[in-house]
């Protein structure tokens, strides 16, 4: 009963102590109390539950780096939750684990060399770390070993290097995109800082200026490259540079490796600190095949002026011309026979009347205005034809070499032409190698493409013949080639040279839609190629039948149209003594009306350049709409084509070039004849 | 503490998906704290000598985790509490009374194999 007593009373002490316990436990459970007592009796401790450290705790909880504390065997003892998420990782599975499985393996190492080294004064580098789904992640890691530890800990600042790593990645592929950019254009970058005296050069800089890379640059070293010419210009315009001026200049340099003179462009900024400059920064530029086109395009824009100057003139001067031969062929006919004084000096004006024309003629060759008879031509065929007058024309003592390789060239080309430009060409060879050496003619077939034109500025791309003519003479300086096209241009002794020859080539080959090229050095010799547009070979070679028609064969009316009332009734007079019926008009509306009036009118020849809107073509296709069988022949002081092409296929009217013979007119005359029978092929 | 320990990290470490007859062991912790770090080393060391390759050891710091300390009915760090094999068992303190978590841990049964000077 009594040890019942006791077990009751005891059970009751037991349940109020845990009644008491679970009711201590729930206040502090609850938020209840604001410090408790702990440790053993002797040594007891108050701790206030919001202690004054909760700043730094939250710093640590919150900061937007990784921060974690590592044990002496690398145990993960605390981490925040950034470090979580950059390790992709839940946080409660990252702590109480090895810091060792997030270290790449090939990284270990090094790892374990800066855990070792966080214990003097701390470590930091950078790391691949290895994330809970396998993928890498660059990190900044700075470790510190911390002081006044009972046990050793190591504690650590993680950052998140990806966007860091990304962004100089874009930087990197920008750089490499300029550089790629600068290089295709054949620019080089340069920086120099002008306080240290040190420069930083792209390799196609030092490139630029032919030197070894990584040798010593600066202002004195640039001006030192620079052209002497070009230096005082040069130094003066560094020296007005002012803060943020934009430095803009061209100028000749030499290149340190092979001496070459070459055109640089040099664009960039000078930067001034405190009054002074401290920094120039941009880009350079080889333009010098910029400049060679430039300098082409001039002389092209010259040589155009200087044609339509002597066209003009040598059009007005046949007209003259025109007048004199026919009034003296006149004159002559009508001459009596008993006056051989008067004959012989009518006969010596009329050679010099052709003499003159002769003249004018090449200079309209040189203005690209003269009459050209094109067709297709087997250059290999004419070259060997003319060989023994190229031989001729030289020294015995020239050796001749005519190459024309395996495969036949064709041309579209006036060959009567083509042959006095290669002679002409082939003669002023012999004069530059002063009666021996080797001229060399070669025609070969070339494709001319975009990138291999950089000396044909204005050649279209595509096939051509090219034609050389190659001599081992004395060769010409710079400044002589670029004026051996200009008219009255010689080098030759007065009286050896009308200095025609070559403007008369390169008139030529111009209007045959050619393109001419120079190529010489003083004591190299000289060749000059002739691009000419390529033909297919022709199928037929038609041969117009002119042989049936003679003189005064038809009965004509002809109708004379010129504006120019002198040479008009030279002319009447002139067909007329040729036995045809001439009515005249000075215009081509008098001339229309005068077709409509008289429906005997069955030839017409008009002038082709006259005033009042309508010219000798328009007539001709007009007059021909009308009357197609009326037989037409222009004429003019100057023409492209002896052959005037219509709007409609077949309509091509023949030309008489100004001034002209009589036995021409007579021929003229029967060609127009004949092509009312037989239309002019149009090869 | 002239010497000390090398700091070289160990390669066993959990595997991170826990089976279902594997021990589960939560460790509520507060922040980087002396008997909160020393606690994970105790258990760790307990743990790698007992149970080597059968538990799952999640640490959970109840600053960053208070919803996880209440729903756990923690009132103190550190705790342990071991979830997983049943029955659910909690012990308070730091660990290094080895033999409490071994009976905590229901593995007094098996033959204590000698300490190993940490």
């Amino acid at each position: 009963m009594n040890s019942t007593a006791n077990d009751t009373s005891r059970f009751d002490e037991l349940e109020a102590r845990l009644r008491e316990a679970e009711e201590t436990l729930d206040a502090i459970r609850n938020g209840e109390v604001d410090a408790v007592v702990v440790g053993p009796a002797d040594r007891q401790q108050v701790y206030t539950l919001e202690s004054p450290d909760r700043p730094y705790r939250l710093f640590v909880e919150q900061i937007q780096e990784g921060a974690v504390t590592l044990s002496a065997e690398g145990t993960i003892l605390y981490c925040n939750r950034r470090f979580a998420e950059m390790l992709a990782m839940p946080q409660e599975q990252v702590t109480g684990g090895s810091i060792n499985r997030f270290i790449l393996a090939e990284q270990k190492g090094r790892f374990e060399q800066l855990l070792d080294a966080s214990a003097a004064g701390g470590s930091r580098e950078e790391f691949d770390l290895v994330a809970g789904d396998g993928t890498l992640m660059p990190a900044y890691l700075s470790l510190v070993e911390l002081a006044r530890e009972p046990t050793r800990r190591v504690c650590g600042i993680v950052m998140d290097l990806t966007q860091q790593r990304q962004a100089e990645q874009r930087h990197r592929a920008a750089e490499e995109s300029l550089q790629i950019a600068l290089e295709a254009s054949g620019m080089g970058h340069w920086n120099a800082d002008l306080v240290a005296g040190t420069t930083h050069r792209s390799p196609s800089c030092d490139a630029i200026f032919g030197r070894e890379p990584n040798l010593p640059w600066n202002r004195d070293i640039f001006i030192d490259h620079v052209h002497p010419e070009d230096r005082d210009t040069v130094a003066k315009r560094l020296e007005a540079l002012g803060d943020g001026d934009r430095l803009e200049l061209e100028c000749r340099i030499r290149r340190r490796d092979n001496d070459a003179v070459r055109w640089i462009r040099l664009n960039g900024k000078v930067y001034y600190d405190d009054g002074k400059p401290v920094r120039a920064a941009g880009v350079v530029a080889d333009i010098t095949a910029w400049h060679q086109l430039e300098e082409q395009f001039h002389q092209a824009q010259k040589m155009e002026a200087v044609g339509q100057l002597t066209g003009g003139l040598a059009h007005d001067f046949n007209n003259l011309l025109a007048v004199i031969v026919s009034s003296l062929g006149i004159a002559q006919r009508r001459l009596s026979k008993a006056d051989p004084t008067l004959a012989r000096q009518l006969n010596h004006a009329e050679q010099a009347a052709h003499r003159g024309a002769a003249l004018t003629r090449q200079l309209l060759s040189f203005s690209r205005r003269q009459s050209l008879l094109p067709r297709v031509v087997c250059i290999n065929d004419l070259l060997d034809d003319l060989e023994p007058l190229i031989r001729g024309a030289v020294d015995e003592k020239v050796d001749v070499r005519i190459d024309t390789g395996d495969s036949a060239c064709h041309c579209r080309i006036d060959p009567n032409q083509l042959e006095s430009a290669i002679l002409n060409l082939a003669i002023n060879a012999r004069d530059a190698m002063a009666g021996s050496g080797t001229l060399r003619v070669e025609a070969r077939a070339v494709e001319l493409s975009a990138t291999n034109m950089e000396s044909l500025s204005d050649a279209p791309p595509g096939q051509y013949v090219k034609l050389s003519v190659v001599d081992t003479g004395m060769g010409m300086a710079p400044e002589v080639q670029s004026r051996i096209f200009d008219p009255f241009f010689t080098t030759k002794e007065i009286g050896k040279g009308s200095g025609l020859g070559l403007s008369m080539v390169y008139g030529f080959v111009k209007q045959s839609n050619g393109h001419i090229e120079i190529d010489s050095e003083i004591g190299r010799g000289t060749a000059i190629h002739l691009y000419l547009p390529w033909a297919e070979q022709p199928v037929v070679a038609a041969k117009p039948d002119t042989d049936r028609l003679n003189d005064n064969s038809q009965s004509v009316l002809v109708l004379v149209v010129e504006d120019d009332p002198h040479v008009r009734s030279i002319v009447v007079d002139l067909v007329r003594d040729l036995g045809h019926s001439v009515i005249e008009a000075a215009n081509a509306t008098d001339a229309l009306k005068a077709i409509e009036e008289r429906s005997d009118v069955n030839f017409l020849f008009t002038d082709i350049v006259m005033p009042g809107g309508m010219s000798g073509t328009e007539l001709a296709r007009e007059a021909r709409r009308r009357r197609p069988q009326l037989a037409v022949l222009l004429t003019t002081g100057f023409t492209t084509e002896s052959l005037s092409e219509g709007p409609n296929s077949g309509e091509r009217f023949h030309i008489l070039q100004k001034p002209y013979a009589r036995s021409e007119l007579v021929t003229a005359i029967e060609a127009a004849l004949a092509q009312t029978h037989e239309p002019v092929s149009q090869a | 503490m002239t010497d000390k320990p090398s700091l070289r990290p160990r390669t066993s470490d959990p595997p991170l998906i826990p089976a279902a007859d594997r021990y589960l062991l939560r460790l509520y912790v507060s922040g980087g704290t002396e008997r909160s770090t020393r606690a994970i080393e105790n258990l760790r060391h307990v743990c790698e000598r007992h149970l080597d390759g059968r538990y799952d050891l999640e640490v959970i710091d109840i600053y960053q985790h208070p919803e996880a300390a209440r729903a756990a009915q923690i009132v103190a760090a550190p705790t342990l509490v071991k979830a997983t094999p049943a029955p659910l068992r909690r012990i308070i303190g730091d660990l290094s009374d080895q033999h409490k978590v071994l009976h905590a841990l229901n593995l007094t049964s098996l033959p204590t194999p000698p300490d190993v000077i940490g």
